[in-house]
């Protein structure tokens, strides 16, 4: 559609308005409704990592770059960029003429104050993403110089996630008020292609297009949230045409086999270059798990094809990469230690390893804990704890409410096995290496609670995080995974297939790769 | 003026019992495991510094007794306090779900109070007779089947089968309606919701005004009321009938913090923007100051409902006086 149309139907869009009759109430396709499981607490990425918050700011704002269909970094905010030979200088030269909603020029400033004083301080990964980063310079209006202690690769690709590096606007932030208290992240301006309109809690978040966004798009008049906490109901109101698109951290699992059957219905699996894994951290400090014979020969006990099939109704393939997904490109080789469903061998080990059965039949027990929320958990800790019986190893389930789930796992570290999702990607420096190293032995949500720690594959992770050419940082990585596989500290199950499920009449879901991408090129096909 | 003395008293005796909701709740609140900077961090994490400054700046660094402290001082000033999640204030918040949910609660139990007290006097009619037990059987039914999963079937049986209903939410939010309209539109998608709670609280009502009105129908004067040849149905309806709603009264009037934890089932399943759910999304967030509103502001209305009772014993029953 040229702008020339856009424009026209921009003016009759107005004239209607004038007349009393809103515009959009003639024609469905000038909206589009996307279902969410609950409402972002707040829009502002830039403080918060909740994946709500994350999908719907990305509507409203914008990052530096975004990443293409390949995962390659593409112009957002940034028309180009240069990275020094050194790795230790980014250059960013920014579009001319980007406005905030309400009509604020959009400079560099907004960029380095963003990050270094919203982002860093309040958002836990881009704490992470940023902590080289020791200036943002800003020479003129339309450039920023990122200055780096060490190099730091994940860098760039880290810049286009909504989760951690959202720019916030610097003339509504800087007031001297805590971020965290501003109205605007309840009513938020941005730089993106939609502009927020309104919120009802619990109900929907409505956006309307912005029409000085300075890229392509976007074709649609409306953007709305509606707020959907039934799994079932969500994936019924998709299938009755009451919604348009259900994310991937909001689909229904169970529902994705009859949604495929239906031809108004597109299922595709979303790319995430997050790559998750489910996956069990083991409490390597205490008790039989302490022992690396004994996570081995439970790792041979469990049946990950059975568990896959049955909980995670198959959307996913059994890991094979240890701590790297086959999801995460690059670093990810099977070439590690394989752990096969192996009864027998995982018997013979336990017998070895010093834990006989005694006159019941029973080695130990161990605890199972994980939150309730987390879709296949519940199942995998029921299948697990007939295979484990079948070994002499009784599992006590320790399902609970997330928060719970979260402060008794990874605060207090009292659990045997805790399991969910966690992410290897976008980069083991970002994503893996938060589980394996010693230093990041903290009693932190996503650290490394299993208390593994083996200075040699600290030094690989070391390396790896710094190291510039590709072929060295996969040398390292994948040698860290040899190793990890080899010790098991976790026990990972299957890498994660995400599917989403959109009206089969939409156009360009597919393209985002990041989970919460700016859907600004989607359109309704005609 | 006996009345409004034995008002200011029953409101009087409230307060001490509020006090005392109040800090129980807070106590056993704090007690369980997590805090909201658990739920801020997320999965993703953050360093021990960050966690650190944010548990300093919510004041959760703090002796709970102190924090106890400063609540209960803020609220006898007024204020309810800021939600730590989305830093609104607590009463907006309530204050902006409490129409969906009113909505939602005074519809159904409108009509379940007027379908369970009509067939619990068609019931106790003639006890026994097949239209009795087919009614008794509906309604030992209707009790008996879990709210979310009635909605769920009503949802699969009307909304998506038939066609007749929509599925979710409160409004079309595609059409965006606006006016009269939008009242219609309020009313369409409010069917579904009210029908299954209504449905789910019918049993009850319906079997008390039936044992009730079975037990009048022994007394004298309705005796009296036939031999003077007044028809059935103004026996049943004028002279039994409003004899036995006492009993039926009192128990709607306790039922009532029940139905709030009905709506919120009921508003999970159909995605009705309610109280109950506002509730629900508090307690996984350990949102302290939402959570310790929200139950103030549940024990105020259970309190005031409970009142409302009391008045409409007057209205029923001219025997009662208040003193």
């Amino acid at each position: 559609m040229s702008k020339h149309l856009r424009k026209i139907s921009a003016a009759l869009m107005i004239a209607a308005m004038a007349m009393g009759t809103p515009a959009w109430a003639q024609s469905d396709t000038g909206a589009m409704v996307v279902g969410l499981s609950g409402d972002p607490t707040l829009i502002n990425s830039g403080i918060t990592t909740e994946i709500n918050s994350s999908v719907v700011g990305a509507q409203i704002y914008s990052t530096i770059v975004r990443l293409d269909p390949k995962g390659e970094p593409a112009p957002s905010l940034a028309k180009s960029w240069e990275v020094a030979p050194d790795g230790l200088t980014y250059t960013f030269k920014f579009f001319d003429g980007i406005k905030w909603h309400d009509g604020t020029p959009f400079t560099s400033k907004d960029v380095a104050w963003s990050l270094l004083n919203v982002n860093k301080l309040y958002n836990g990964p881009a704490g992470g993403l940023l902590e080289a980063v020791q200036a943002i310079e800003t020479p003129d209006d339309q450039t920023a110089v990122f200055k780096l202690a060490r190099p730091y690769p994940p860098l760039l690709r880290g810049l286009a996630y909504f989760n951690s590096s959202t720019i916030l606007p610097k003339h509504i932030f800087d007031n001297g008020q805590d971020p965290r208290q501003n109205p605007a992240n309840l009513k938020p301006i941005g730089t993106g292609p939609f502009m927020f309109k309104e919120m009802k809690k619990g109900s929907h978040i409505l956006l309307e297009r912005y029409p000085d966004y300075h890229l392509d798009g976007p074709n649609v008049e409306r953007l709305i949230f509606q707020i959907i906490p039934n799994e079932a109901a969500r994936a019924l109101a998709l299938e009755k045409a009451e919604i348009d698109f259900i994310p991937y951290h909001v689909m229904p699992l169970g529902e994705v086999e009859r949604l495929q059957t239906n031809k108004a219905i597109a299922v595709a699996f979303q790319k995430r270059v997050i790559a998750g894994q489910y996956q069990a951290f083991l409490n390597t400090r205490e008790g039989p798990l302490a022992n690396k014979a004994v996570r081995q020969a439970l790792y041979f006990a469990m049946n990950r094809s059975e568990l896959l099939a049955k909980a995670g109704f198959g959307h996913g393939k059994v890991s094979d990469g240890g701590p790297f997904s086959s999801e995460l490109p690059v670093f990810y080789s099977a070439d590690v230690k394989q752990y096969g469903y192996d009864p027998t061998l995982a018997n013979r080990m336990l017998d070895e390893a010093g834990f006989p059965r005694d006159a019941g039949g029973k080695r130990f027990s161990l605890r199972i804990s994980y939150s309730l929320s987390e879709g296949p958990m519940n199942d995998v800790s029921r299948l697990l704890r007939s295979q484990f019986a079948a070994v002499g190893v009784e599992l006590v389930d320790k399902g609970m409410e997330a928060s719970a789930w979260r402060d008794t796992s990874f605060v207090k570290w009292d659990y045997d096995i805790t399991m969910g999702s966690f992410a290897s990607g976008p980069d083991p420096a970002i994503g893996a290496e938060a589980f394996y190293t010693c230093k990041r032995i903290e009693r932190l949500s996503g650290r490394n609670a299993s208390g593994y720690c083996n200075a040699e594959v600290d030094k690989l992770f070391e390396a790896g995080g710094r190291e510039l050419d590709e072929g060295k940082r996969t040398e390292a990585y994948r040698k860290a995974a040899a190793i990890l596989a080899e010790d098991v500290p976790h026990w990972w199950l299957w890498d994660r297939y995400y599917p989403i499920a959109f009206q089969s009449k939409l156009e360009g879901i597919t393209d985002d790769v990041t989970g919460y991408g700016t859907l600004d090129r989607v359109r309704w096909a005609q | 003026m006996s009345l409004i003395l034995y008002l200011l008293k029953r409101l009087l005796y409230t307060l001490p019992l509020m006090a005392g909701a109040i800090a129980i709740i807070f106590f056993l609140i704090h007690a369980a495991p997590g805090d909201p900077v658990d739920y801020l961090i997320g999965e993703a994490g953050a360093s021990q510094e960050v966690v650190d400054r944010l548990r300093a700046q919510m004041g959760l660094d703090r002796p709970v007794i102190v924090q106890f402290g400063i609540y209960a001082f803020e609220v006898l000033a007024g204020n309810l306090g800021y939600s730590v999640v989305s830093g609104a204030p607590v009463l907006t918040l309530i204050l902006e779900r409490f129409p969906a949910t009113l909505l939602l609660m005074a519809t159904q139990y409108t009509l379940a109070a007027i379908i369970g007290i009509t067939l619990g006097v068609v019931s106790a009619r003639r006890p026994n007779s097949a239209t009795d037990n087919v009614i008794t059987f509906f309604s030992l039914a209707s009790f008996a089947i879990p709210v979310f999963w009635l909605g769920q079937m009503m949802i699969l049986i009307f909304g998506y089968y038939l066609d007749w209903f929509p599925i979710q939410g409160m409004t079309n939010l595609r059409k965006g309606y606006t006016g009269f309209a939008y009242v219609l539109d309020v009313a369409y998608h409010l069917t579904l919701p009210a029908l299954t709670l209504a449905i789910y609280n019918v049993g009850l009502v319906l079997r008390l005004t039936r044992s009730s009105v079975i037990q009048v129908t022994g007394q004298d004067y309705i005796k009296v009321a036939r031999a003077k040849g007044l028809s059935e149905r103004t026996v049943l309806f004028k002279h039994a009938l409003r004899n036995a709603l006492l009993p039926v009264v009192t128990v709607i009037g306790v039922e009532i913090p029940g139905l709030i934890a009905g709506a919120v089932l009921a508003e999970t399943v159909f995605g009705w923007p309610g109280l109950g759910r506002l509730t629900l999304d508090a307690i996984n967030a350990r949102d302290y100051p939402l959570l310790m509103g929200m139950f103030l502001f549940i024990c105020l209305f259970v309190i005031l409902a409970n009142l409302v009772v009391d008045l409409l014993y007057a209205a029923l029953d001219p025997r009662i006086r208040y003193s």
